[in-house]
């Protein structure tokens, strides 16, 4: 097994009068972890189903290993898919499932009639050599005792792996995935997570997960696509995406706690906050109005008196582990709710200090502060701290 | 101690006999509520069917005004009567042909009609209108078509130079010619059952099939859509085993049971029995016998439907 690539070229597709794919350009590598990330109907449920050939192209073309397989039936492909839903078939035993796709390829209509195993040797042996392929998969996915039950009598993760034990069995190049953990309850989805990841690793074929949940696409891929309302607004590793966002979409919907979104202005470079300047120069920027896109752990608690950019009212602390969440009044700023993220040690040591009572002095990071123009486009430029005194 | 003891004791009393009223006036509730139900039931179906089974046990001649009873002599007259086993013979006949027809028929156009977006509306409409047509006014239009002498399918055959079938004159195929209009007022009915059963199929597993290569027609009938719809696939047959069953409109008009009662059925036959023979004893064993074929029919289905099928 080996993966191929994919090549997406200016695939558009219409439904009715509404565009769903704006024209999606999309180079996949060879045995890469490519997440397809966006809210409920963005698109990319659509674009993996014309990958696999279910739906039908407005324009444009796909190639998959360099071959145009824009208009081959989903069996020639060479894709294999794991659904929302698993798809399995209710009536058929979990082998049978694993297996139904080496029987329908290997034999003809005929050969598959009731009794032909009887009348062919050439059939039983084929037979027989499907026996051994999804015994050998099975055992691969810790499914060797759950052959004779029916889907019925699994559980949700083991329906999951039944699923994958469908897809991998025919030695695909390319793996696709529609949202295949969103049935699934916390924790096991956090196992099975881990179990994917292993499955690319070793397998080597080509990964195109598509989700709507941010922390997965961070923690699996090993590049992320952003969609938004039909095209991908920006493609990089999942750092990348997390620290530089191309837009302030992109900036909102990642991240497991939001980000902060402040009004600035800049003036000769110097960025200004209701009126205040801030500790931030933005050397490039040209004068004018702009968003102040700031992660929870940009913002540095500081003791009060200090160097602070700001002081705020604290609303509430919320515990999850190793790290604390807190929220704080940002009606001074113009804005509803300011979040900081810390480490659970660092925000004790501020409490007991005084550091933190019933009001927060913040201080930006620079070398994170993210500036988007008023139309949402991430500034190039980075922010840099203001050196002289303000 | 004893004080808290009391007061338990002495609230039980009072506690229990509202709950009493409260359960007694809940049940006459329901009771009153459901007789008018229960009562129409009782007048229309089991009081009938009562009286048909005591009717059967007596030698009662419409107009008559005098009956004894016979005992089981209507039903051991019944088992040495030809004609009775002829009507059963024929029925039987009837039902085998048009039940496997119109069902087999109807899940392959149900199948054929899944996949079409836009044109599903109109054929679902074709194949629907015999079954919202009038069966004995349908019958005049077949009696024509299938005619032997003036009819088109018989100008057809000469045209082709063969010789023309009479259906409906002709002992050996009246009982066919009768069956092709019943598969044909049927199908449109199982048609829509199929059509329904289809929409329990889910639209993931149709892709997943067709990515595991199970994308002929054929192999879509067979792996996917025969075994998810067998539970509707089994009311389908129940029903339409009812349905044949029931045949007499068309015997009524267009055959009356010939030529030589090669068309006659079960129902017809009580009708000439009862009603033109005036043999209203006789009449009900016979309709005694009917009733227990399509109870059959209908607990075969219960049975068969309340348990999850695949095949």
């Amino acid at each position: 097994m080996h993966g191929r690539g994919i090549k997406i070229a200016n695939v558009r597709k219409h439904f009715g009068g509404s565009e769903i794919l704006q024209g999606v350009d999309l180079d996949i590598q060879p045995g890469e972890f490519l997440t397809l990330l966006g809210p409920s109907g963005c698109g990319k449920s659509t674009l993996l189903r014309m990958i696999a050939g279910f739906d039908q192209l407005s324009s444009g073309s796909i190639h998959i290993g360099g071959r145009d397989i824009t208009q081959l039936p989903p069996k020639k492909r060479d894709v294999a898919m794991v659904f929302q839903s698993y798809a399995l078939y209710p009536h058929m035993t979990v082998a049978r499932n694993i297996g139904i796709p080496l029987e329908m390829s290997r034999l003809s209509f005929r050969q598959r009639l009731p009794g032909s195993r009887l009348l062919s040797r050439h059939v039983r042996q084929t037979y027989r050599e499907i026996e051994q392929t999804v015994a050998k998969v099975a055992d691969q996915l810790d499914l060797k005792h759950l052959l004779d039950r029916k889907p019925a009598q699994l559980s949700g993760g083991q329906r999951q792996r039944v699923a994958v034990g469908r897809a991998i069995v025919r030695q695909p190049s390319v793996f696709l995935m529609d949202e295949p953990l969103s049935n699934l309850d916390a924790k096991l989805r956090t196992q099975l997570r881990e179990e994917i990841s292993d499955l690319h690793r070793r397998s080597g074929i080509t990964f195109l997960y598509v989700t709507h949940d941010q922390t997965e696409a961070m923690a699996m891929s090993s590049r992320v696509a952003l969609m938004q309302s039909g095209r991908i607004v920006q493609c990089a590793r999942p750092q990348e995406i997390y620290n530089r966002p191309s837009e302030l979409a992109v900036a909102r919907f990642v991240g497991s706690v939001a980000i902060n979104e402040l009004p600035v202005t800049v003036v000769n470079g110097q960025v200004l906050l209701a009126q205040r300047a801030l500790n931030l120069r933005a050397p490039e920027a040209p004068d004018g109005s702009y968003t102040l896109g700031l992660r929870p752990e940009s913002l540095d608690a500081v003791p009060q008196g200090g160097d602070a950019d700001f002081t705020l009212p604290l609303l509430h602390v919320e515990f999850s582990g190793s790290e604390v969440t807190l929220r704080c009044d940002g009606a001074a700023l113009g804005i509803d709710r300011i979040r900081i993220q810390m480490r659970a040690e660092r925000f004790d040591r501020l409490r007991s200090d005084g550091g933190i009572d019933d009001r927060v002095a913040l201080r930006i990071l620079a070398q994170n502060a993210l500036l988007f123009s008023s139309s949402g486009q991430l500034m190039p430029a980075p922010l840099k701290v203001a050196e002289a005194g303000r | 101690m004893t004080d808290t003891m009391a007061v338990p004791a002495a609230s039980l009393p009072a506690v229990a006999p509202v709950s009493q009223t409260d359960g007694g006036s809940y049940r006459v509730h329901a009771y009153a509520f459901s007789a008018p139900a229960f009562l129409l039931l009782f007048a229309t179906v089991i009081a009938p069917v009562f009286v048909v089974l005591i009717v059967s046990l007596t030698n009662y001649k419409l107009g008559h005004a005098s009956l004894s009873f016979i005992g089981l002599g209507n039903y051991a007259r019944l088992l040495q009567d030809p004609y009775f086993w002829n009507a059963l013979k024929n029925s039987a006949i009837y039902t085998s042909i048009v039940v496997p027809i119109s069902v087999g028929l109807a899940l392959i156009i149900a199948a054929l009609l899944i996949n079409r977006t836009r044109s599903r509306r109109f054929y679902e409409v074709i194949y629907f209108l015999p079954v919202t047509s009038t069966l004995t006014a349908m019958s005049i239009v077949w009696s024509y078509l299938l005619n032997g002498n003036i009819g088109p399918l018989a100008k057809l055959m000469t045209s082709l130079g063969m010789k023309p079938f009479d259906f409906l004159a002709d002992g050996d195929l009246a009982l066919i010619g009768l069956a092709v209009i019943g598969i044909w007022h049927l199908l449109g009915f199982n048609l829509i059952l199929f059509l329904a059963g289809f929409t329990t199929i889910p639209k993931e597993l149709m892709d997943a099939a067709q990515l595991d290569g199970i994308d002929s027609f054929w192999d879509r009938l067979r792996y996917v859509i025969w075994p998810l719809i067998a539970p509707t696939t089994i009311v389908v047959v129940a029903i339409s085993c009812i349905q044949a069953f029931q045949a007499f409109d068309t015997v009524a008009v267009l055959t009356n049971g010939g030529p030589y009662g090669a068309t006659e059925m079960l129902l017809y036959k009580i009708n000439q029995d009862s009603f033109i023979g005036l043999k209203a004893g006789y009449g009900s064993a016979l309709t005694v016998i009917y009733l227990s074929l399509i109870g059959l029919f209908s607990i075969f289905q219960i049975l068969a439907s309340n348990r999850k099928v695949h095949f």
